[in-house]
């Protein structure tokens, strides 16, 4: 994280390993209603980046004694599974670092969602990491507001993410994981696209107070163009049941 | 269902608080960029190899540093080893119970991590006595005490007065690797000295260091942890609401008018000797 | 931006619809100088200034007066837990089931078991408490027979009809009896199954589509669909 293991993360041109240019992102590709049982559901591929998020909700909480009496209650849970790292299996057990990602995704998704609207049910949002390749939170984020929406959860507004992260001094949009592995310092930053609020936002690493400035604008740029893809894939779920014709066969 | 006893603040209150908070005011009569009182006490647990105390007006956080000689881990082998663990517990407040770390205790340990780490104030490669075999491993516990308000501050001051006094026996390595422990102590080799500062969002103003009623009802809270030389290490947004990107960057401008007070308490601890 | 949409166009929570001087009907937000949608929905532009957003898929949250039908889940000393497909958990007090009062557990169960499915009407609801239900009309009941087809609830309203045109159609022309429950659970109850089956799928059919613009007209059509798989 610290880079200081000296892995070469630009060519001489500039380039990142992956031929990207510093501001580019990952090819991403969502995939809106992909599972039955879930009310939502999604699938994000962010370059090698496999995650699926089902949304259970609105529904009676349970245990009931943790409904709350004048809204919806939001629930995360981010999860690894065993084979989606590069290294070593990673245990089935909830570490700490998914417990985090767990609260902060939570709160990431909250302010854009009217939990008012449902008093004293639960919305459940279960994140499964099925490859892992840098970004994960942040993809997630993306994926989980497009299953939401998908669930017919009122909302303000969408949030899509992006990572900001430092390689060989100069800033990147959308590290890798071998960037975040040994790049200067990671930025995840979530946003709702439409109000411009920022509601997911953590660093590591080392940066000046211009580069914080400069890395939350070119997350909104990005932002925006991870938005036109949520949008993209909720409209074409749905087209596809519009365009059916009187007369067809299932 | 209980904790709703303490955290339920009613509705005129709240509405006095953002009303307040508009003018210019808060609840204990700070201004919104005014900060606590801080006082840091060290060496206040006997059997630590570093403590601190620090009290943040009423909050109060205790932190403990324990050293001790093993393996480093099998992907890191020329480097020592940090490891920050928090708890918050039912002492400080009736709203906590007794468990296993919850999210909140996982987020408080993590970001003080990060901020420590990122900075650096251990330069992990300084904590190597023999290369991929035996390396200093630094243990930070981290017990907020008394609850009203902004933990993660309190405890990164906290964590950096354990670590600054803390002192490490003198080992000596002969050219094969058998390790001695003298007698003598040595400071902990300290390099950066970071710094945590917290901002709430009460409505459109912007509070640092928010007390617990401000943080019950606050929007969301933006904390930047900074570095000697003004490098944000650390930044972690908290809570149910959100920012403009303008109000990150004015955040970030009242943490950094801040950070050199904070810093100035911490800086006469460290020790002749030390990194 | 005065309309920002066109008829049949899908729209995210957060789009902008039309400017204030529009009437927009459905789950919306005010936001400013603009509506916008609340809630993945299909757009219908209605008239000149009048647009009405559709939900692609919405919980059924209870109504006063709703007819439901509810399935037994649980039995209490005085109750039944009745589940009406809704993130709210109904009760079925026994005093609106039965004719006496003070009854014994045992006989709640011997009036409705779980598993039960019965047609209930909402006698209230408000957010804090949970749906209360009474069976004490003419024809709410216990649901004994019939074929059971879930849709969603938000399309329900289609199977009736303006003034239960659409309701009385279906069940002349395919001599079925119809109880229409407004939390998108249709009991479909014929003299044979081959009937029953018929019925379920001009109804399961019926409701598929996010907007019909006349249902009658889609439901004469259906019927004709269906005639013609059933007769091959």
């Amino acid at each position: 994280m610290t880079g200081a293991t000296g892995v070469k993360l630009l060519t001489e041109d500039g380039r990142r390993l992956d031929g990207r240019a510093l501001s580019e992102m990952r090819r991403c590709r969502i995939e809106a209603g992909v599972l039955k049982n879930a009310d939502g559901s999604a699938y994000i591929e962010l370059g090698r980046n496999k995650i699926i998020v089902a949304v259970y909700g609105p529904k009676e909480v349970h245990p009931r004694h943790e409904a709350l009496p004048d809204r919806m209650l939001l629930r995360c849970r981010y999860s690894m599974l065993p084979f989606s790292v590069a290294d070593e299996r990673k245990s089935p057990a909830p570490t700490r670092r998914e417990v985090e990602i767990s609260k902060v995704i939570r709160e990431a998704l909250e302010p854009a969602i009217f939990l008012e609207e449902f008093p004293r049910t639960s919305v459940d949002v279960y994140i499964e990491v099925i490859e892992a390749d840098g970004s994960t939170r942040v993809a997630s984020i993306t994926a989980a507001a497009v299953a939401l929406a998908d669930a017919g959860i009122p909302m303000r507004d969408l949030v899509a993410g992006v990572s900001i992260g430092k390689i060989e001094g100069k800033l990147a949009v959308d590290l890798s994981g071998i960037e975040d592995q040994y790049g200067e310092g990671d930025m995840p930053i979530a946003m709702m696209p439409r109000l411009g609020e920022v509601t997911l936002m953590q660093a590591d690493g080392r940066f000046t107070r211009e580069e914080v400035a400069q890395a939350l604008q070119m997350a909104r740029e990005a932002i925006q163009r991870l938005y036109e893809e949520q949008k993209r894939a909720l409209k074409e779920r749905y087209s596809k049941v519009l365009a059916a014709e009187l007369g067809e066969e299932q | 269902m209980s904790e709703r006893v303490y955290t339920v603040v009613p509705a005129p209150r709240r509405e006095a608080i953002r009303s307040m908070a508009k003018r210019g005011e808060r609840v204990d009569g700070r201004k919104p960029e005014e900060y606590r009182e801080v006082k840091l006490e060290v060496g206040v647990a006997g059997n630590a190899d570093g403590s601190a105390k620090v009290a943040l007006g009423h909050t109060k956080v205790i932190a403990g540093v324990k050293v001790s000689l093993g393996q480093p881990f099998p992907d890191a082998p020329n480097a020592g080893v940090q490891v920050v663990h928090a708890e918050l517990i039912p002492l400080a407040s009736p709203i906590f119970e007794p468990g296993p770390p919850d999210e909140n205790d996982v987020e408080l340990a993590r970001v003080i991590d990060r901020g420590l780490r990122s900075a650096p104030a251990l330069k992990l490669e300084n904590l190597v006595v023999v290369p991929g075999k035996q390396v200093w491993r630094v243990f930070i516990d981290i017990y907020p005490i008394d609850h009203d308000g902004n933990f993660i501050d309190a405890s990164g001051l906290a964590a950096m007065g354990a670590l600054l006094s803390a002192k490490i026996p003198k080992v000596l390595v002969t050219p094969d690797g058998v390790i001695t422990r003298t007698e003598e102590k040595v400071p902990l080799p300290v390099a950066d000295i970071p710094v945590f500062v917290t901002i709430a969002k009460i409505g459109d103003v912007l509070v640092v260091d928010p007390c617990y009623e401000e943080e019950l009802v606050m929007d969301a809270r933006i904390t930047f942890a900074l570095t000697k030389d003004n490098y944000v290490c650390a930044i972690q947004k908290g809570g149910r609401g959100s920012f403009t990107p303008e109000e990150i960057e004015r955040a970030l401008d009242m943490a950094l008018n801040i950070a050199p007070r904070l810093r100035a308490v911490l800086e006469n601890l460290r020790q002749a000797g030390g990194a | 931006m005065r309309l920002n949409v066109s008829s049949g166009q899908v729209v995210v929570p957060g789009e902008p619809i039309a400017d204030v001087s529009y009437e927009v009907h459905g789950p919306c937000v005010a936001s400013g100088k603009e509506y916008r949608a609340k809630v993945l929905s299909v757009v219908v532009i209605e008239k000149a200034k009048q647009v009405r957003l559709i939900p692609l898929k919405r919980a059924y949250i209870p109504s006063e007066g709703d007819l439901v039908v509810g399935k037994i889940i649980d039995i209490g000393p005085t109750f039944w837990l009745v589940d009406i497909n809704s993130p709210y958990t109904a009760l079925l007090l026994a005093s609106e089931a039965l004719p006496r009062l003070a009854p014994q557990q045992r006989e709640l169960s011997e009036v409705f078991r779980v598993g039960d499915l019965i047609a209930a009407k909402v006698l209230s609801f408000d957010f804090a408490h949970d749906p209360l239900l009474t069976v004490k009309e003419p024809k709410l009941g216990k649901v004994a027979r019939g074929l059971l087809v879930e849709v969603a609830p938000a399309r329900v309203s289609r199977v009736i009809g303006k003034k239960g045109q659409v309701a009385d159609y279906l069940s002349e022309t395919l001599g079925v009896e119809l109880i229409v429950g407004r939390n998108g659970r249709v009991v479909v109850i014929g003299k044979s199954p081959d009937d029953e089956a018929l019925a379920a799928y001009v109804v399961t059919r019926l409701c598929e589509k996010p907007y019909v613009e006349d249902p009658f007209e889609e439901a004469k059509k259906l019927v004709e669909v269906a005639r013609r798989r059933w007769s091959a």
